[in-house]
């Protein structure tokens, strides 16, 4: 090769750096979108109390930009130490999951529904201090994964409708899901979260929305039977909210007494008694919380499940709760094997029990109304909430009533 | 002409190998292996098969790549045939071509075959629906490869395959590292020597972290702004820096001594 083709090639060569440096300047803000996930080396200094030991090949994968295939392979691995009960090592393992690739939606899923209902006592009651983390990890899925409507929804009816009772924040992410072309029974769960907040008018015109939405989708695809199913059951829905509101219009004229009462008595050490009389029907249930007297939710900014070992919260709501029968109630807790859950290390307790009729079934509502309308106690009526009416009895306790 | 018939004879040869056939065999095997994560729900299951399967399509490519590009040169200098070649009216850049661009079919073939497993296994995990969107993967990765096999082409002249190995596989580990070195070179906390160390590597050193795109296509519901625009800025990146590479690899080997 000729001295002047190759001092040519040398200069084509310089001269073809800057294109690449420009170029590389105008790929890296672009890059993020293809690469969420961050790696391993980043990823260390955001620990803090939540060490958690990603296994050396891994590592090694995540250096070489293969974090989904770990992050994947990660998951299989958590899958198996739910079939073996492992649990304690799921939330560091859904942690860097979901640290190296942020849009594994179903492991935000998984990983609240775990910290939601998986840790739990003797008696199978959920250990209520994971429930901020679990919001927290649901809310970062959401912020990394804003157009898909699965986890809105899994926030607002796992969590804040199913656990927690909270139905006006059940609406809020249910209505968000709905923005992002969610399936049917996203729209009806909004009539059935209007419906348990009281809002009757508003659940019929949620129906009534539903029923239009099912035809709107029958029409562009008539061989859709989801479509048809959605608009059978929104109908049925429609008709039965119809009618109880014709017969729970004036329960409000003629409230029905509660005769509200609750006892707590000390068996043994952490082992006690409730029981009490309430004059509903059988299948309600009365709710039940004995926290430390100073106990608050923990504000988390970010997620971590570093929660406060000291601290004392068992929380009997929802899907637990103290069955009602014949108008009465009790139940045993020996809470003696789950010290670790609950360490009572306070000197005040408070006890708090109470009757909200929003959570009722059916066949209670038709007595007390969707929000307690129907409702009257002479001791322990609580219209704390505005709008509704329940009962409530709060007990304070020293530490040596429970020990 | 020359350049092509090098280049078919490199391909020819470069499929008889059995370390290289033995890499597409495991390769292939385990793509067809992700089907067995069966415990999960469907599209947890395609979650993990793609990103299972594009990260095999990319390891497997990058060892064949590399078993490939270390051994262009010294193979001809140690079997002596690259005398032969050149007595000929071959000229020095046209053989270094010929074997770059022999190299480069080989791995398009090699890659053609675990995609077209890659494909199927997915499409049979998918009720029988082709994915072809993936295929955009496939072609980052033929890309990235495309690099690197210029990067081990430009060692392949100045040192021996085992040197040379390792040389291209830590280029290769500082190229994928982008994160790390883009904040490094940015934050008022750190010295300008620092900063201007981590600029040259993350703007100088080929950056292979630019064609990890496998995450959209993990998960086809991300929402991502001028796709296009990003490929075709990879491919042209990949096109100049293979060029300024293979520019300085005739450079060097028309003055080296045979």
């Amino acid at each position: 090769m000729k001295l002047g083709t190759r001092i040519t090639l040398a200069i084509i060569a310089v001269m073809l750096i800057p294109p690449i440096v420009g170029l590389q300047k105008a790929i890296d803000p672009a890059r993020k979108q293809f690469q969420p996930g961050r790696g391993v080396g980043s990823v260390m200094t955001d620990m803090g109390n939540n060490p958690v030991v990603l296994p050396s090949q891994f590592v090694a994968g995540t250096v070489i930009g293969l974090q989904e295939v770990v992050a994947g392979l990660l998951w299989v691995r958590t899958d198996e130490f739910f079939h073996s009960g492992n649990y304690e090592a799921i939330i560091p393992m859904v942690r860097m999951i979901t640290w190296l690739d942020p849009h594994m939606v179903d492991v935000y899923s998984v990983g609240a529904w775990h910290l939601d209902y998986n840790f739990v006592d003797s008696g199978q009651r959920a250990d209520h201090r994971y429930v901020v983390p679990a919001i927290k990890f649901l809310e970062e899925g959401i912020a990394n994964n804003p157009s898909i409507f699965d986890l809105y929804f899994d926030l607002a009816f796992v969590h804040y409708y199913l656990k927690i009772g909270n139905f006006e924040k059940a609406e809020e992410y249910m209505r968000l899901a709905a923005k992002h072309n969610p399936p049917f029974y996203v729209y009806r769960e909004i009539a059935h979260a209007l419906e348990k907040q009281g809002r009757v008018d508003d659940a019929i015109k949620q129906w009534q929305e539903c029923i239009k939405i099912g035809q709107e989708e029958l029409a562009r695809n008539p061989k859709d039977t989801g479509a048809v199913t959605h608009i059978q059951v929104s109908k049925r829905n429609l008709d039965s909210t119809l009618i109880r509101k014709v017969e729970r219009a004036n329960l409000g004229s003629r409230p029905t007494d509660m005769g509200f009462d609750a006892n707590f008595k000390r068996l043994g050490p952490r082992q006690f008694l409730i029981s009490g009389k309430i004059n509903v029907p059988d299948g309600a249930r009365v709710f039940l919380t004995l926290t430390d007297s100073d106990y608050k939710e923990p504000t988390l900014k970010n997620f971590s499940w570093d929660v406060d070992t000291d601290a004392t919260a068992l929380w009997e709501t929802q899907i637990h709760g103290i069955s009602i029968n014949k108008g009465k109630f009790h139940k045993k807790y020996d809470l003696s094997k789950d010290i670790k859950q609950y360490p009572f290390k306070k000197d005040k307790y408070t006890l708090t029990l109470w009757f909200d009729p929003r959570c009722a079934p059916i066949s209670a509502q038709d007595i007390t109304g969707w929000k307690g309308e129907g409702i009257t106690d002479k001791q322990y009526l609580d219209t704390s909430i505005p709008g509704v009416k329940m009962v409530k009895k709060v007990i304070t306790l020293n530490r040596q009533d429970i020990l | 002409m020359t350049m092509l018939t090098i280049a078919k004879n490199t391909l020819g040869e470069a499929m008889r190998k059995k370390i290289l056939n033995i890499f597409l065999l495991v390769a292939l095997a385990m793509i067809a292996f992700a089907v067995s994560f069966a415990s999960f729900t469907m599209r947890e299951e395609l979650t993990i098969i793609k990103s299972f399967g594009l990260g095999v399509i990319a390891i497997a490519g990058m060892f064949i790549t590399v078993m490939l590009g270390v051994n262009l040169v010294p193979q001809e200098v140690e079997r002596r045939t690259i005398y032969t070649i050149l007595s000929k009216p071959v000229r020095r850049w046209e053989f270094l071509l010929g074997k770059f661009f022999g190299a480069l079919a080989t791995i398009l073939v090699n890659l053609a075959f675990m995609a077209v497993v890659f494909l199927v296994t997915v499409a049979w995990k998918h009720q029988w629906q082709p994915e072809w969107a993936l295929l955009k993967g496939v072609l980052m990765i033929f890309f990235q490869l495309f690099l690197l096999s210029s990067v081990a082409l430009v060692f392949s002249i100045f040192t021996t395959p085992v040197v040379n190995f390792f040389l291209t596989a830590g280029v290769y580990i500082v190229g994928s590292l982008s994160d790390v070195t883009l904040s490094m070179s940015h934050g008022a906390d750190k010295s300008p020597i620092v900063k201007g160390f981590y600029w040259l590597v993350h703007y100088l050193v080929p950056n292979f972290a630019n064609f990890f795109t496998q995450n959209p296509l993990i998960h086809p519901e991300s929402v991502i702004k001028n796709e296009l625009l990003y490929y075709a800025q990879n491919i042209i990146y990949a096109i100049i820096y293979a060029s300024v590479l293979l520019i300085i690899a005739i450079l060097a080997f028309e003055r080296k001594d045979m």
